[in-house]
């Protein structure tokens, strides 16, 4: 299998977001470089888009063992120790106000997943502590990273968030409800604005935020690395 | 005649004017697109070839080499405005990257490129003659396939040739409205949640988005990249009988 090395991603990331992009891979004895949407590139052209800011360069040093993956990025935020998004074997090159690895399509979702649900987290966290703007945004920088959004559960999850904050106001309320109707599978709907509901309502989010405080310390130091939603499952049992 | 769309592809900071790259933001507030949105070798291109100060389109082309915020326009967006169009990529030919055999030199590529040079007004009459003469159809213009026949500069059958070397290039010599005559956009999910959240604060901006999204104007395209997806639409507008609605 030929093997490279990532210098750079296709566009720039968004403030506060995460995602997957095409790689742009140099492999060692080839003239061109490797794009792993299947386009090529010289060098040249490589400089230029960089310059003019079409895509992004990688610092440092990203293997690729093969050609048909995925670079994914993920912003550095204000992550709590205990719900710190790492998954076994997914290591991330850091640079600025962003990390980032390389990763076959197929593992590229199990991280922004993660990426997600520690947004998630911390959004919860955010609203139990009375910061309805810092819940809003974290639940929004979730929603740009989790894959599938239509039919995801953890989607309708971070939309109940926005629920929850658009209650105290009925045109905000109007808009989320419209947009969850768009953006989410019918199926979802209810949970989203339901969750919604009890997220406002104050019965989940003193637990999740009492939980977080519990993954911040002993409990998720001691532990090898697991996602935030493992970390969560198993203070729900 | 088909309607091919009028395609811009945005997303990224220009180097020159920064303060107009297609932020989430800019497009929450529906910026209008301003020629002064462009960068570098644009301007130098534009100066050596006499082209004025252009907003850029692709005729049904979404080049993933320009951004991943993808605006494709009815073809009716040019109407009444001022401007020029060309069947390739200036850029690339002022750069060298079109290759041909008639194309050696600086003053072999500004001759081929005065040339070819045509007004915007015709754009459309002379992308249906181009078709005819170079491709079996319209889908086959719009979906990558190489042209068929030959040019007196070598480009169309150069091996190392791209797109960017076949493609019509429609330039605009004014500023037009981001939504005005938008057929589509398709963006990255994350380039969208941060749009809906820069809207969020204004409650016309906010439905404004959500009208497009409602009518399957804007949408998200991952996992797919934006102008892999956006090629398929652009195919089903083109050509309804060759693709899903777009």
């Amino acid at each position: 299998m030929t093997t490279g090395r990532v210098i750079a991603f296709d566009g720039t990331p968004v403030a506060g977001g995460a995602g997957a992009r095409a790689a742009i891979i140099s492999v060692e004895g080839d003239d061109l470089l490797r794009v792993t949407d299947g386009r090529t590139l010289t060098h040249e052209r490589l400089a230029d888009l960089v310059r003019d800011g079409f895509v992004t360069a990688v610092e440092g040093e990203l293997v690729a063992p093969s050609l048909d993956g995925r670079a994914v990025y993920r912003s550095i935020g204000e992550h709590r120790p205990g719900v710190a998004e790492e998954l076994d074997g997914v290591r991330w090159t850091r640079q600025e106000d962003i990390e980032v690895t390389y990763l076959r399509s197929q593992d590229a979702g199990a991280v922004l997943e993660a990426h997600a649900d520690g947004r998630r987290l911390e959004a919860l966290a955010a609203h139990a502590d009375g910061r309805p703007k810092d819940a809003v945004r974290l639940a929004r920088q979730g929603l740009m990273a989790v894959p599938g959004l239509r039919e995801s559960s953890l989607a309708a999850k971070l939309y109940a968030v926005l629920v929850a904050e658009a209650l105290h106001d009925a045109d905000a309320s109007r808009q989320v409800q419209r947009e969850i109707k768009l953006m989410l599978a019918s199926s979802l709907h209810e949970i989203a604005t339901l969750q919604g509901y009890a997220i406002f309502a104050g019965r989940s989010t003193h637990r999740a935020s009492s939980e977080l405080r519990d993954v911040d310390l002993d409990r998720a130091k001691s532990r090898s690395p697991r996602t935030p939603a493992t970390a969560y499952r198993e203070l729900e049992v | 005649m088909p309607r091919v769309p009028l395609v811009r592809v945005e997303g990224k900071t220009y180097t020159v004017r920064p303060d107009l790259s297609m932020t989430a933001a800019r497009f929450a507030q529906g910026e209008q697109l301003d020629p002064e949105a462009r960068d570098q070798i644009a301007r130098d291109t534009e100066a050596a070839y006499g082209l004025g100060d252009c907003l850029y389109f692709y005729a049904g082309f979404a080049c993933p080499g320009f951004g991943d915020v993808v605006l494709a326009y009815d073809p009716e967006l040019s109407d009444g405005h001022p401007g020029n169009a060309s069947t390739f990529d200036t850029g690339g030919m002022f750069k060298g990257y079109i290759q041909g055999g008639g194309l050696a030199s600086d003053a072999d590529r500004a001759a081929h490129t005065a040339s070819d040079l045509g007004a915007l007004a015709s754009w459309r009459s002379r992308l249906d003659i181009w078709l005819t003469e170079h491709f079996r159809d319209v889908v086959a213009y719009l979906d990558h396939t190489r042209p068929f026949g030959a040019d007196p500069s070598g480009r169309l059958a150069h091996p190392a040739n791209d797109r960017r070397a076949w493609t019509l290039e429609v330039r605009l010599h004014a500023a037009v409205a981001l939504f005005d005559h938008l057929a589509f956009a398709v963006v990255r999910q994350d380039f969208l949640q941060q749009a809906l959240a820069e809207a969020a604060s204004t409650s016309a901006l906010l439905d404004r988005l959500l009208d497009l999204i409602g009518a399957n104007r804007l949408v998200a395209s991952d996992p797919t990249e934006p102008c892999e997806l956006a090629t398929s639409r652009i195919i089903a507008y083109a050509s309804p009988s060759a693709g899903a609605s777009p």
